[in-house]
């Protein structure tokens, strides 16, 4: 983009012929650039408003070295390739968090070390449609991607109860047994988590859910002494967590018990950033307005605004009635989500929608989660969802397929400067899942540019050795030294 | 005017400024014509553009045309008042090709008379998501004119200095950039990078907070009020004039009168409910603030969203 990408020396003071030179020759060599131009590098720091071609591009595939080829437009690959896809590929581990009087959580998660960027999924969902960014954020992220309540491999006490309060204090309780507590962080130190039962039980903090804690399988009753908590009100463990590597057997729930509170664990959690998509961009910003998330450093949500929601959703149910009932197989849904547009990526389908199905007993194929039964719940998941993610402190994101959707309140916060809109128009809904790379590009930029993890910028300087002048009006304006 | 060319050369000039504000595009090759020229005239231009008083500054436009000549109505016409824009030209409203044609014929026509700086949507990258690059598209069936334009912004000044006194851009300071020589010294003639000193004049944001921020905006800093104070103190300056934020008053002072905000798209997309505003600049370089409301629309919708069924249809 950069026309002049040698260094050149200062000068080109205005009038000078030598500015006109240069500008003439910009001109000559950007005749020769193509009209459209290309989208920019992958891993650059992008602009705030956001810089997308308008042009759709077709190397959303894999990685080289992914499981599956890159190029698939290039190499057609036999039918069915791509009709389910495997998890481990892009999953580090599967994790059953039973947090006690709500559930176990079945919570993916990859990458070992770094600031923790936690993913939550939109309306019929699962942590898998988070496959393909996950898999470019664990370098350097701890990435979690829970299967919210009623949704994907989680079973809850309440797998209906799909309200605004009951799915965000989820997303609190799951921080809170998975980053917020010693126990909780320690087990991502030890990708095969010990096989011996850990001697202290999760401990069930008093503070940690407003709903009364009930007896589980899981040994809830006894709270740990021996964690030193810093900060007075803060939990302790909160839930019981047990891993499964890929390959190994699914372990039940509550088998075996989380690492016992490890030694120095006086010090803060981690850094998390909280990323939602569509519902679960709504559940982000009521989880991160409880505050309950410690060193919270950033929120990004994806393609849901409150205006363009609440207008939507009379649709829904017409949306939702549209959707085949069931399928034969999870290749044929694969297969329907794709031709029917809903989704445009098909590794990405591939892995994300299998997960959305339940087998029947008849051996077909049928949706998951009860998403009419969410009815009552639209509206509160996203009234007041602008407000609230304006008043949020920290540094905000908001990734949209088209500037349209910006309502009233996010149009004048975003002309404000209150927070990095990012727009994605060539991807769909599934924005993350459309355009998995181009997503991910963002979101390091975000974790990059906000120093998620990291210490205060040092701001840069002016350079040594230009001396301030005090400027000179051209023409005789003033007399010279009358100031 | 002295050392303007005779009336007649421009006699085609002025057949386009007069369609412009009809609000019908110009032909292609007449655009392209048209930028060619401004390249010209822009690339003589100073980074910190002198400017004389008695000047009215301006801020964002956003492609909203009929408030652009509301504008012009509440602020006199060009060529007889003098004007600064301080960028925005494109983007977001529905005539951002007209609205950009006009300011750009102008400069042409009466080059003494009007001041347009570059702001962030002045940019190729901003302007393929933003409207302007589907509004070319629209209007003339191809990208062509919108190369046009964007190449000529890349040699749209980035400031504007009025009587050394006031100091008018589109964003903000740079942590890198403490005196004027240092903006004087930038390259400009590029497409605005991500980063650095270029970017952060078209990008910051004066703050609350004191020293320097990262911007929420994902590009330039915020800047508090001992910046700004020191700023002017360091350059002899009275003001620091910039745009680039929706002030719902239509402009806002801030760090104790040292920074004002401008911003002069009224209703800024059609459903921001915000006055619009411009700032006056007298022979004596006392400054008055004119604020006003959305022109009586014609073929444009009042508010919200676009009709089309642009409304996502899932929503879960």
């Amino acid at each position: 983009m950069d026309c002049f990408p040698g260094s050149r020396p200062p000068g080109g003071m205005g009038g000078s012929a030598d500015l006109r030179r240069k500008a003439l020759a910009v001109h000559a060599a950007g005749a020769t650039v193509a009209p459209t131009l290309a989208p920019p590098v992958a891993g650059l720091a992008t602009l705030g408003e956001d810089d997308e071609s308008s042009s759709p591009k077709a190397d959303q595939g894999p990685q080289a070295g992914s499981a599956i080829p890159a190029g698939i437009f290039e190499q057609p690959k036999p039918r069915g390739a791509f009709a389910v896809g495997n998890w481990k590929a892009y999953w580090d581990r599967r994790e059953e968090v039973t947090l006690p009087g709500r559930g176990t959580f079945n919570v993916y998660s990859a990458g070992e070390a770094g600031p923790v960027v936690l993913c939550v999924h939109g309306g019929g969902y699962s942590g898998l449609t988070w496959s393909l960014v996950a898999k470019r954020l664990k370098d350097r992220y701890r990435v979690l991607a829970p299967d919210l309540r009623g949704h994907g491999l989680t079973t809850t006490q309440d797998d209906d109860d799909f309200s605004k309060q009951t799915m965000a204090d989820d997303l609190v309780a799951l921080w809170e047994a998975l980053v917020g507590t010693p126990g909780g962080s320690a087990s991502a130190d030890t990708p095969s988590p010990p096989p011996a039962p850990a001697p202290a039980g999760p401990a069930c903090s008093p503070s940690s859910a407003p709903s009364a804690p009930a007896a589980t399988s899981a040994p809830a009753s006894q709270a740990s002494p021996s964690t030193p908590s810093t900060v007075a009100p803060t939990p302790a463990g909160a839930g019981t967590v047990s891993a499964s590597p890929p390959g190994a057997p699914r372990v039940p729930a509550g088998g075996t018990a989380a690492a016992g509170p490890g030694p120095g664990s006086g010090s803060q959690p981690p850094a998390c950033v909280l990323v939602g998509h569509s519902m679960g961009g709504g559940l982000v910003v009521w989880a991160a307005l409880s505050k309950r998330i410690r060193r919270l450093e950033g929120v990004v949500v994806i393609d849901v605004v409150e205006g363009t929601a609440l207008a939507a959703l009379p649709h829904m149910m017409n949306v939702l009635a549209a959707r085949p009932a069931s399928f034969a197989s999870p290749a044929e849904a694969v297969t329907w989500a794709t031709r029917s547009g809903m989704s445009r990526c098909k590794e990405a389908a591939a892995l994300s929608i299998p997960a959305q199905l339940r087998e029947q007993p008849d051996g077909s194929w049928s949706w998951r989660t009860p998403l009419v039964r969410s009815r009552p719940h639209w509206e509160g998941w996203y009234e007041g969802l602008s407000e609230a993610f304006l008043q949020l402190t920290c540094p905000k994101a908001l990734i949209l397929a088209g500037t349209d959707r910006l309502d009233r309140s996010l149009t004048i916060g975003q002309m404000q400067g209150k927070f990095q809109l990012i727009l994605m128009p060539t991807a769909g809904h599934a924005i993350h899942e459309d355009e998995a790379d181009r997503t991910a590009d963002h979101l390091l930029a975000f974790l990059r540019r906000f120093r998620v993890g990291e210490g205060p910028l040092t701001f840069p300087k002016a350079p040594a050795g230009t001396r301030p002048v005090l400027p000179v009006v051209a023409g005789p304006v003033l007399v010279p030294g009358s100031k | 005017m002295a050392g303007e060319p005779p009336a007649a050369q421009f006699a085609d000039l002025d057949a386009n400024i007069a369609k412009l504000l009809k609000c019908e595009p110009l032909a292609e090759a007449d655009v392209k014509a048209l930028c060619e020229k401004a390249k010209e005239i822009l690339a003589e231009e100073s980074n910190v553009q002198p400017v004389r008083c008695p000047v009215t500054v301006c801020g964002d436009i956003h492609g909203q045309f009929n408030d652009l000549l509301e504008l012009f109505r509440i602020g006199g016409d060009s060529p007889n008042t003098n004007y600064l824009f301080m960028g925005d030209y494109v983007d977001r409203g529905y005539h951002s090709v007209e609205t950009v044609s006009l300011l750009v014929a102008l400069k042409v026509r009466f080059r003494d008379r009007i001041t347009i700086l570059r702001g962030n949507h002045e940019s190729r990258q901003i302007t393929q998501v933003y409207g302007f690059y589907d509004e070319c598209l629209r209007k003339y069936g191809s990208a062509d004119v919108w190369k046009a334009f964007t190449d000529l912004f890349d040699y749209l000044p980035l400031t504007g200095l009025v009587e050394s006194k006031i100091f008018c851009l589109h964003g903000g300071l740079s942590p890198t950039l403490e005196a004027l020589d240092h903006i004087r010294a930038l390259d400009r003639i590029q497409e605005v990078p991500h980063e650095g000193p270029m970017c952060d004049l078209l990008w910051s944001d004066p703050d609350d907070r004191g020293g320097w921020g990262i911007s929420p905006r994902g590009a330039g800093y915020t800047f508090g009020a001992d910046i700004s104070a020191a700023y002017n103190h360091a350059n002899g300056l009275d003001l620091i004039s910039r745009a680039h934020q929706l002030v719902m008053e239509g402009y806002n002072w801030s760090h104790e009168q040292a920074v004002v905000t401008i911003f002069s798209a009224p209703n800024y997309c059609y459903r921001c409910g915000n006055l619009a505003a411009i700032m006056e600049v007298s022979d004596d370089m006392s400054r008055t603030f004119q604020k006003f409301e959305p022109a009586p629309r014609r073929g444009e919708p009042e508010t919200v969203f676009r009709a089309g069924g642009t409304t996502p249809d899932y929503f879960l």
